[in-house]
């Protein structure tokens, strides 16, 4: 069974993502923060297998929670889940820790292949962000 | 004029024997060919002999004279003065001299410069005067007319300085002047109250000479304040002496004022920024976040019909996708999360990035040495000028390629953005092309300065400097 912990400011968010991994067989969600301060504690405390993280929320931001789980709970792996796919947010979260990175709007399968990937030992990338060009945002 | 004594020699007794009356003779003839007054008295000072000057000059004879007297001649003004001398010196038989008015013969008052001489006889006796009296009235009215003059000029220079001291003492302003020791010549009431002294107190105070000329700002610490006083000083020669002539004035209000505006600019910016940020903070999270629940629902009920899904279904996430797509960007537009999260360079380079893909604009970014962060205020006004001076070069410079330059020292940090464009003239700023005083406005919100410098056909160049001190 791997647990996870999801940590987003936005309740609706936190709503559909537990929905969606509740489908998933073998994937349990064993917390739910909304804001950094509560990720990093709740994290710390449970000792989960993943952290699902948005980059903005209140007290500390994504960055920051994930380096400090890499430090206080270095087992757990984790997974951004945010709506940028900013090459600059990319680099930031991978060089804190992150092992993946999933772009919102592709968060449905996006996640359950991001939480595959980790849990096999790999690092994941939603697929507009993989490599140097962010077409993101096309014109 | 003088009747010396004559004493005949023996020889002229014998042969020419002079008689008193030939001489009387020679002297009439003399004295009527004489241009100016001439008279003679006898010991008790009655008019004796009058030259024909005298008579003409006064329209008298000898007669009237002897019988009438010379002392109605005399303006009533004079006439006192004038007799008592003439009457001291015949008692005393001494020179006199004296100036005074009389009439003349055409009713007119001129001035005669009076001067007798006692005469004696052979045997020396006292025989009276013989005086001369030339008129002297042009040079008397000169004299007078100077005097006159004299005294008006004197008046005018007492009410200059009148005038003067009332201003100086007036004035807000305050003065000193220092020699070149720097002791204090002279300093007006409100200098004084600057230094906080009586104006006994500042005289001779050594304040020392001001650093240098011209305008100068001093901090003068007077009772537990500190105070900015604004000189401006000249060199000056102060009675003769070399010293300087310094003007001041308490700014401290002024300079307080001013703090207090660039303090109110920052509160400002940051409050506009602010809100702009919860905008863009609100766009994220709650519009962001929702599509974002949409998008799992849509994922969710996918899986539940399977891989024959709607195409309906389909057209939904797309439209979401889009939807997310344009929050994400204006999101970012008004909350640069970049800037605050990462700083200028990685908020620039993010920008001119998307710039370029979206305008076909390649901008050259140049920073030396690689800029670090800065305050809050300075960074979102160097992007935001930024990003307006990079809009104006797509909307109308109508070129492919942009520099841009960023590097600090210290004290500011300093921002060139370079086009070789179409250029424009900078004072139809107020029309078109917009932007330029809205970068402006930024600039001089948080004490910093922003030039144009664009000629039609010679491109643009914009120069920008922001304090980086007192953030």
């Amino acid at each position: 069974m791997v647990k996870i912990v999801l940590a987003d400011d936005h309740a609706l968010v936190r709503e559909y993502v537990k929905d969606w991994l509740k489908e998933e067989p073998g994937l349990k969600v064993v917390g739910e923060a909304s804001d950094g301060v509560e990720a990093v504690e709740l994290t710390t405390r449970l000792k989960p297998d993943i952290l699902v993280t948005d980059l903005k929320m209140p007290h500390l931001n994504g960055i920051e929670v994930t380096k400090r789980i890499r430090q206080l709970s270095p087992d757990t792996h984790v997974i951004v889940l945010s709506l940028y796919g900013d090459k600059v947010y990319v680099d930031a979260a991978l060089k804190a820790g992150a092992r993946a990175y999933v772009l919102k709007k592709l968060s449905s399968d996006g996640l359950t292949d991001a939480i595959n990937a980790v849990i096999a030992g790999e690092k994941y990338l939603s697929p507009p962000i993989s490599g140097n060009t962010t077409d993101f945002f096309d014109s | 004029m003088l009747v010396s004594k004559y004493k005949p020699s023996k020889r002229s007794k014998n042969k020419i024997a002079l008689k008193p009356k030939e001489t009387e003779d020679r002297f009439r003839i003399m004295a009527d060919g004489i241009s100016f007054i001439i008279w003679v008295t006898d010991p008790d000072g009655r008019i004796k002999f009058v030259n024909r000057t005298y008579c003409e000059f006064f329209g008298i004879t000898l007669e009237e004279v002897q019988e009438f007297g010379w002392h109605p001649l005399l303006h009533p003004k004079d006439s006192e003065a004038y007799i008592g001398d003439y009457k001291k010196a015949l008692q005393e038989r001494k020179p006199f001299h004296v100036e005074a008015r009389v009439r003349r013969a055409d009713g007119e008052w001129r001035w005669i410069d009076s001067s007798a001489e006692p005469f004696f006889s052979q045997s020396g006796e006292f025989s009276g005067m013989v005086g001369s009296s030339p008129d002297i009235t042009e040079r008397k009215e000169m004299e007078l007319r100077i005097q006159r003059l004299l005294e008006k000029r004197s008046k005018q220079l007492q009410d200059y300085q009148t005038n003067f001291a009332l201003l100086v003492n007036t004035m807000a302003e305050g003065i000193v002047v220092v020699d070149n020791n720097g002791c204090v010549l002279f300093g007006n009431p409100a200098a004084s109250a600057i230094f906080n002294l009586t104006q006994n107190e500042l005289a001779g105070y050594h304040l020392g000479i001001p650093a240098s000329l011209g305008i100068t700002e001093i901090e003068l610490p007077i009772e537990r304040q500190i105070n900015t006083i604004e000189l401006n000083s000249v060199e000056v020669i102060w009675h003769g002496q070399q010293g300087y002539l310094v003007t001041l004035r308490d700014i401290t209000r002024r300079k307080r004022a001013e703090q207090m505006v660039t303090m109110l600019s920052h509160r400002l910016v940051e409050s506009q920024e602010k809100e702009r940020q919860e905008i863009g903070h609100e766009l994220h999270d709650e519009v962001g976040g929702s599509l974002t629940a949409v998008k799992m629902a849509l994922g969710r009920a996918k899986r539940k019909l399977g891989h024959n899904s709607d195409l309906e279904l389909k057209r939904i996430e797309d439209i979401v996708d889009e939807t997310m797509d344009t929050v994400s960007t204006l999101s970012q537009n008004m909350r640069p999360d970049i800037l605050s999260d990462f700083g200028l360079t990685e908020a620039l380079e993010w920008y001119f990035e998307r710039y370029t893909r979206r305008t076909g604009i390649n901008v050259h970014f140049k920073q030396k040495p690689a800029i670090k962060r800065y305050a809050g205020t300075i960074e979102t006004t160097a992007y935001r000028i930024i990003q307006e001076a990079l809009t104006n070069v797509a909307r109308y410079a109508g070129v492919k390629e942009v520099t841009m330059g960023v590097h600090d020292d210290s004290e500011k940090l300093y921002i060139q953005i370079e086009d070789r464009g179409r250029g424009f003239v900078p004072q139809k700023v107020g029309e078109a092309p917009g932007g330029i005083s809205g970068m402006q406005d930024r600039a001089f919100l948080v004490g910093g300065e922003l030039i144009v410098d664009s000629s039609p056909g010679k491109g643009t160049r914009i120069s920008c400097e922001l304090p980086l001190i007192g953030h």
